[in-house]
């Protein structure tokens, strides 16, 4: 927090009149034994440094500006929203299939749950503007242009098989 | 690492009752099995492309797990780690896989995995103590202040277990602001309806964990007033502004000013109220969070959300 007094004023024990030593950090949160968690974030920080960091983030920018056009070129699927940062929500929907709301809606939860079991890629459903929608959330820093093109392959063949037991 | 003088110890003329319990390990086990395990963690990450990148557990694994008795005597290490090698790492969440794209878990870093015995060696509590373990995280928590645009003196922060409990930690930091500048302490008395309500004002995309978090605080979910976004998932600002007025207007305690800002002046609202603004998880991306009654500058970090 910017106003590093305000938080401790939340939650410390020991008023800062009375300080004796720099203040430790269970005056700062709730908890008063806490995990060496910052040394993941250090040893991480040390290793790929800000710009380390920065490429790999631009990169998952990147990946989702790229998903968010591969979807745009297929038929068979809806780009609801992308941008700016690494999130894509989408549909599996036919163009034969949109104006069945209740379908789609269906067709794409079963999408997702089929997705996620034949193990080749994964993505979750999620209601969006009271539709039910497909959604990519790309933070991973090994993900790489293949990669989203094989995510945007699967989804249109799970959602062709899917459609084919539905009709 | 320097060492000090100790009295020797004979390690064979006395049994040692930590090891013959299992708490520890005499060390050429530790070193022997210490490698398997970074080797186990080599192969897993390694060979990450080549599994599938969530697979259901079959009954068998369910059953292995699940009916495991707790075992009265202990058992050698290498069964525990046979044991995760075929019931545990088969069957991750997913992320870490550079095909999931499922929910806003990273994938592991390396350096974060290599860390973690050595963090778990020392096993330090960075709460209380003067050791490095503390002042590793308040030069870390500047750094995080740093990479995001925060300023480096006079802010504090504290790594937590999340995103959720985060937002928890900062909202209860502004409530106590926000009392205090109202004149009252709310961590001695409490919310019991002895003093105007706070509210906040979270948009439409906003994630839920402010709202348990305001449950949680006993403020009651009705405290958070939902603006609409823009077509873009932005929180409409002149709504907000709109909202403000009207619940001013409404009789709302929300203010501790004495009199509304008239005109429209929202330099005056950063001293007076609580208010919490969040782009959001499931609209747009991350959940980025700041307590407004705590910054220098309410419309210039409004700026900064709605850019983000």
């Amino acid at each position: 927090m910017r106003n590093g007094a305000a938080l401790r004023a939340a939650f410390s024990l020991t008023p800062p009149e009375q300080d004796e030593h720099e203040p430790w950090l269970s005056e700062y949160t709730l908890q008063r034994t806490r995990r060496f968690r910052a040394l993941d974030v250090w040893a991480i920080i040390q290793s790929a440094g800000r710009n380390g960091l920065a490429e790999a983030i631009a990169n998952n920018n990147k990946m989702a500006l790229l998903f968010a056009h591969l979807v745009e070129t297929q038929d068979d699927l809806e780009l609801i929203s992308s941008g700016p940062l690494s999130i894509v929500r989408f549909r599996f929907a036919p163009p034969q299939l949109r104006n069945k709301p209740l379908l789609l809606d269906q067709l794409n939860k079963a999408v997702a749950y089929e997705m996620q079991q034949r193990g080749r890629a994964f993505l979750t459903s999620t209601r969006f503007q009271s539709k039910e929608a497909l959604r990519a959330c790309i933070v991973n820093y090994m993900t790489t242009e293949a990669d989203i093109q094989a995510i945007v392959d699967e989804t249109l063949y799970v959602g062709r098989k899917v459609v084919s037991r539905y009709s | 690492m320097s060492k000090i003088d100790t009295l020797p110890i004979e390690e064979d003329s006395v049994a040692n009752p930590a090891r013959s319990s299992g708490l520890a390990f005499d060390e050429e086990t530790f070193r022997r099995i210490g490698y398997q395990v970074i080797d186990e963690a080599a192969s897993y990450l390694n060979g990450i492309r080549e599994r599938p990148v969530w697979q259901s557990m079959p009954d068998n694994v369910h059953k292995a797990i699940r009916e495991q008795e707790l075992p009265a005597e202990g058992h050698p290490f290498e069964e525990t780690l046979a044991f995760m090698k075929h019931m545990i790492l088969p069957f991750p969440q997913g992320n870490g896989h550079p095909r999931f794209a499922g929910w806003i878990n990273s994938a592991p870093a390396h350096a974060g995995v290599l860390v973690k015995p050595l963090a778990a060696a020392m096993n330090p509590n960075c709460g209380i103590g003067d050791h490095a373990g503390q002042e590793l995280e308040r030069r870390t928590v500047q750094w995080m202040m740093e990479l995001c645009g925060f300023p480096v003196e006079g802010s504090a922060g504290v790594f937590v277990s999340g995103g959720s409990e985060a937002n928890f930690t900062c909202l209860q930091a502004a409530r106590q602001w926000a009392a205090q500048v109202d004149g009252w302490d709310v961590r001695a008395e409490g919310v019991q309806g002895m003093h105007r309500p706070f509210v906040l004002y979270q948009s439409d995309q906003g994630h839920f964990c402010i709202r348990r978090s305001v449950e949680a605080m006993g403020l009651g979910r009705n405290a958070i007033h939902i603006i609409p976004s823009t077509p873009s998932f932005q929180m409409d600002v002149d709504r907000l502004r709109e909202q403000i007025l009207a619940d001013w207007a409404a009789g709302y305690g929300l203010f501790v000013l004495q009199r509304p800002p008239e005109p429209w002046r929202p330099e005056r609202l950063i001293h007076s109220m609580i208010l919490l603004i969040c782009a959001t998880s499931k609209g747009s991306g991350c959940t980025l969070m700041e307590p407004m009654a705590l910054s220098a500058s309410w419309m210039s970090t409004l700026r900064l959300f709605i850019r983000a």
